[in-house]
């Protein structure tokens, strides 16, 4: 049924692909090791300095702090209203669903600039808050909610109704059917979604860079020292860090995931 | 200890009671309990666009603005003056063209390799495929500054293999390089989306395309893309909206036309001190992109609706 | 409730809607006093600068009286900060170049200085202090700090040229090796200069139009647009481009590297010169420190430090205390006011508006 040649073609075309997503992040690593100012070949020699450089720098560290909050915060909010849209909209029928998706929707559609500006306006113009962390929590909730809706729909979607209405019947109110049948069951999707909603933030640059006040987040911090480079080698030590962190924080989810219940053969996430 | 469990008893007994009040009202319920998400979202989104598109009949001077509402910037886009922000939308929507059709036409083999050729871990691929994408995006755009750059990875690399004696210019500051680097910055996002649609492929229609005579290719053509369609054409519009405003990538390794049309909105409402002007550009922007991911899915739509005749 | 009956209850399922709830809006607040606390831990005064220019040796005197930094966020362009501070940013002083100043004023964020409460107010060059928009009927809103050129720097071992001229950076032998500054206040002047302009900052419609042309001609022969002085120094290292405009200290950069590098000085139609300083913000929270902290940034020693960095310092004891040789190494004079009297000293355009238009016309492929 498979043809052999054109298996080969996509092993080939697989080990490619892979050399060319790995190829600039391994640069990171590699480059935060070696005793030169400068990111080029040939490699200097091999050196820790950087990484002690980027512990004693407070700012950037500073930044990622900031960044790791707005991240667990905006998390937090966008799954907890991603899942009461996910429940709504998989439980329960009501007019007007088409309007209300495309509405939640509508900031994955819309590029980030015009989101940026838009906000601005509206908080600095019409509100006349100042610029800080908060606004930019409120900005990247914006753009993750509908990411929580829709893995969360994914995930309501795949079990059985019956389960609940049985929890129901046996005489359960709405809030413990909700903690003791149904999260459990979710729990996968509420990590996958913090996870993404996470990611999605702590990486955000453009949001974050009309909507923040006195801290800047990370990717702020590091796009400052981007274009006076003689930091960069600190950046990349923690470049290096945080995909480390990630490599094993994905790791223990995995494991996770594999001891909790999971009723579903073959999940996608 | 007692006191507080007779109290969660009392909670869950008395909201038994109004849950069956609730049971016979689903709209209501459902209504209710998605109202706090459209609040947030109706509070966030809508309203700030509203703002804008009232903000673009403004006026600025200085630092200060005049609300009188007015024309002027709208004049301003569609007279001599506005030349520049269409011929700055066109740009950005070739950059983002060209890097939508390379970032789909790489990770659509991927996606299929990992749907149909791998058997187990799949989690494991996909697992792969997410991790690079835990970087910050600006690093890995430096990254590639670093490789394609004139003493960067693949010069100095071919430099002392022999094969070259002076750096290659063309790799680094021109749109081709702000195509691989965007290629690269998508490629977890295309390959999902296009991965999720595959894998939801019922394989016994595969199996029946062949029991009636389909080679590969024609199997491939008939049943699988089309089938995998929602997915790729998702992949597509989540690459191609986004990248139409991305200034940061062009500035970076676009060299002298890596200027676009973010870069035009940016400086309105900084340097240039003409918000108005920029709330109608980037009107204009969101009418453009609209109109034509609207062309996008009735040319799509009607394809598939001959393909069924 | 503590933790562990905490877990025991969330796995029984037995914990009530009111606990759960109790238990977020805690961990809420948690987050939201850790932010703000985490704001007030330190008490430093607020230096809004370059980036580059947030090193201890540019205010030893505010170190060693008050055992710490400053807070000092930084920028890349005077633009972002002048935006950021008007969107509700809280700085003390900040460092805006003289050619920014006119914007920054009429944005009407600076509160004027009072001079006599300046340790150093009396050493500092009058030339400097006296620049356009610093002052205003008898108050300073400007103490001038650092001074330096714009110029074009080159590899004379690449380049072949009979005279020091800004027109090496128009000569199309060397297409793909050039570089411009994409700052619309540098590279408009510059072409206005090497068209022979009276006023490079303040050009006519036709003086204009004839230095777009030649912008326009010139893109072609760039190969990049820079906005840090770091890009064009490591590019002109590595020999990718053989000519750029660029500031003083990017030249002994690259000496320091042992690159054979020259700074034009002067091209033949002129050098362009700047001068950068501090001010002070309306509700600047620290006040006092914020003194302390100029006193500092414009003493001699931090003067000495400047110098050696590249450029020039405000404070006349400064380059006393730096020496002729290390002045003549950095080919600082002695007397900025003969230098400035030389130079052209780049001020804020009057009809910037015009000038951005065009520079982004050319940018955006007329």
């Amino acid at each position: 049924m498979h043809s052999p040649t054109i298996s080969r073609l996509l092993v080939t075309f697989a080990v490619c692909y892979l050399i060319f997503l790995y190829a600039p992040v391994l640069l990171l690593p590699l480059f935060s090791f070696n005793d030169n100012v400068y990111p080029n070949f040939p490699l200097k020699g091999f050196t820790l300095k950087w990484y002690q450089q980027m512990l004693r720098d407070q700012p950037l560290l500073d930044a990622l702090w900031a960044s790791a909050r707005v991240g667990i915060a905006v998390s937090f909010v966008s799954t907890v209203l991603g899942l009461f849209a996910a429940k709504a909209m998989t439980r329960y029928s009501f007019p007007g669903k088409g309007t209300i998706t495309s509405l939640i929707m509508l900031p994955l559609v819309v590029p980030s600039i015009i989101l940026g500006i838009a906000l601005l306006t509206l908080v600095r113009q019409v509100f006349d808050l100042d610029l800080s962390l908060i606004t930019v929590t409120a900005s990247h909730v914006l753009i993750c909610v509908p990411l929580a809706m829709l893995v969360l729909m994914a995930r309501l979607e795949g079990f059985d109704k019956n389960l609940e209405e049985a929890s129901f019947d046996l005489g359960e109110g709405a809030w413990r059917t909700f903690w003791r049948v149904t999260f459990p069951l979710i729990l996968p999707g509420l990590v996958s979604s913090f996870l993404l909603c996470f990611t999605t933030s702590f990486d955000e640059f453009l949001l974050a860079f009309f909507l923040s006040g006195t801290q800047p987040t990370l990717p702020i911090y590091i796009y400052g020292l981007l274009r006076f480079p003689t930091k960069i080698p600190g950046v990349l030590a923690m470049g290096s860090c945080i995909l480390m962190i990630s490599i094993l924080v994905v790791a223990f989810s995995e494991w996770f995931r594999r001891r909790g219940i999971d009723s579903q053969q073959g999940s996608i996430v | 200890m007692t006191a507080i469990g007779t109290a969660a008893g009392a909670t869950s007994r008395g909201s038994n009671a109004l849950s069956q009040l609730w049971l016979r009202s689903e709209s209501l319920r459902g209504l209710t309990l998605i109202s706090p998400t459209l609040v947030v979202m109706f509070g966030m989104m809508v309203a700030p666009i509203i703002v804008t598109i009232v903000q673009s009949f403004w006026t600025q001077n200085g630092f200060q603005f005049d609300r009188t509402p007015t024309l002027g910037s709208y004049a301003v886009m569609l007279g001599q003056d506005g030349v520049i922000y269409w011929r700055l939308i066109g740009r950005s929507l070739w950059m983002s063209f060209t890097a939508t059709v390379a970032v789909v036409a790489l990770a659509y083999p991927m996606a299929y390799f990992m749907a149909f050729r791998v058997t187990r871990h799949k989690l494991l691929w996909i697992i792969l495929i997410t991790i690079p994408f835990w970087t910050s995006y600006l690093l890995r755009v430096f990254a590639w500054k670093v490789i394609l750059g004139f003493n960067g990875a693949i010069n100095s690399g071919l430099i002392q293999a022999g094969l070259i004696k002076q750096p290659l210019e063309f790799l680094l500051y021109n749109p081709t390089a702000v195509t691989i680097t965007l290629a690269h910055a998508w490629a977890a996002y295309a390959i999902l989306p296009i991965y999720v649609s595959l894998e939801k492929i019922d394989r016994s229609l595969l199996e029946a395309a062949t029991d009636l005579g389909d080679g590969p290719v024609k199997r491939f053509l008939r049943v699988t893309f089309p089938l995998s369609l929602p997915g790729t054409i998702a992949a597509i519009l989540m690459v191609f909206i986004p990248t139409v405003g991305d200034y940061v990538t062009p500035s970076l390794v676009g060299g002298t036309d890596g200027m676009m049309i973010g870069n035009s909105i940016a400086m309105m409402y900084g340097r240039a001190n003409n918000q108005p002007l920029g709330a109608v550009i980037s009107i204009v922007m969101m009418l453009v992109i609209a109109v034509l991911v609207g062309l996008f899915l009735l040319a799509v739509g009607r394809r598939r609706l001959l393909q069924k005749a | 409730m503590n933790k562990n009956e905490l877990i025991d209850r969330m796995r029984a399922g037995t914990l009530s809607r009111r606990q759960f709830g109790q238990i977020l809006a805690g961990a809420g607040l948690a987050f939201t006093t850790m932010g703000v606390r985490a704001a007030r831990a330190d008490d430093q005064a607020i230096y809004f600068t370059w980036s580059g220019y947030d090193d201890p040796g540019f205010f030893p005197g505010y170190v060693k009286k008050y055992g710490a930094n400053p807070q000092l966020p930084v920028f890349a362009t005077a633009d972002e900060a002048l935006t950021k501070i008007r969107g509700g940013f809280q700085v003390d002083v900040a460092h805006p170049c003289n050619l920014d100043l006119k914007r920054w004023r009429e944005a009407d964020v600076l509160q004027p200085i009072d001079t006599s409460r300046l340790a150093n107010w009396k050493d500092l060059f009058p030339s400097l202090t006296q620049v356009a928009y610093a002052q205003d009927s008898g108050k300073q809103y400007f103490v001038p700090i650092d001074w330096g050129n714009t110029s074009v720097l080159y590899r004379p071992d690449l380049v072949d040229i009979k005279e020091e001229s800004w027109s090496l950076l128009f000569d199309d032998r060397y297409k793909g090796k050039l570089s411009m500054s994409g700052d619309a206040a540098d590279a408009v002047p510059i072409a206005g200069i090497v068209n022979g302009a009276k006023d490079p900052f303040n050009m006519t419609a036709d003086e204009l139009a004839a230095a777009k042309e030649l912008l326009i001609k010139q893109k072609p022969l760039l190969r990049f647009y820079w906005d840090s002085n770091t890009t064009v120094e490591q590019s002109l290292a590595s020999g990718e481009i053989v000519a750029s405009s660029a500031w003083n200290s990017s030249l002994y950069t690259l000496l320091d590297q042992g690159v054979n590098a020259k700074f034009m000085m002067p091209p033949k139609e002129g050098i362009m010169a700047y001068v950068c300083g501090l001010v002070v913000t309306k509700d600047a929270p620290h006040l006092d420190k914020a003194y302390d902290l100029i006193d500092a940034i414009s003493s001699p020693e931090a003067g000495v430090w400047l110098i050696n960095y590249g450029y020039g310092h405000s404070n006349k004891k400064a380059l006393e205390l730096a020496g002729d040789e290390l002045l003549k190494k950095r080919n600082l004079p002695k007397d900025p006011d003969e230098f400035f009297a030389k130079c052209i000293l780049q001020k804020p355009m009057e009809n910037v508006d015009n000038v951005l238009k065009m520079f982004e016309e050319v940018k955006a492929g007329a």
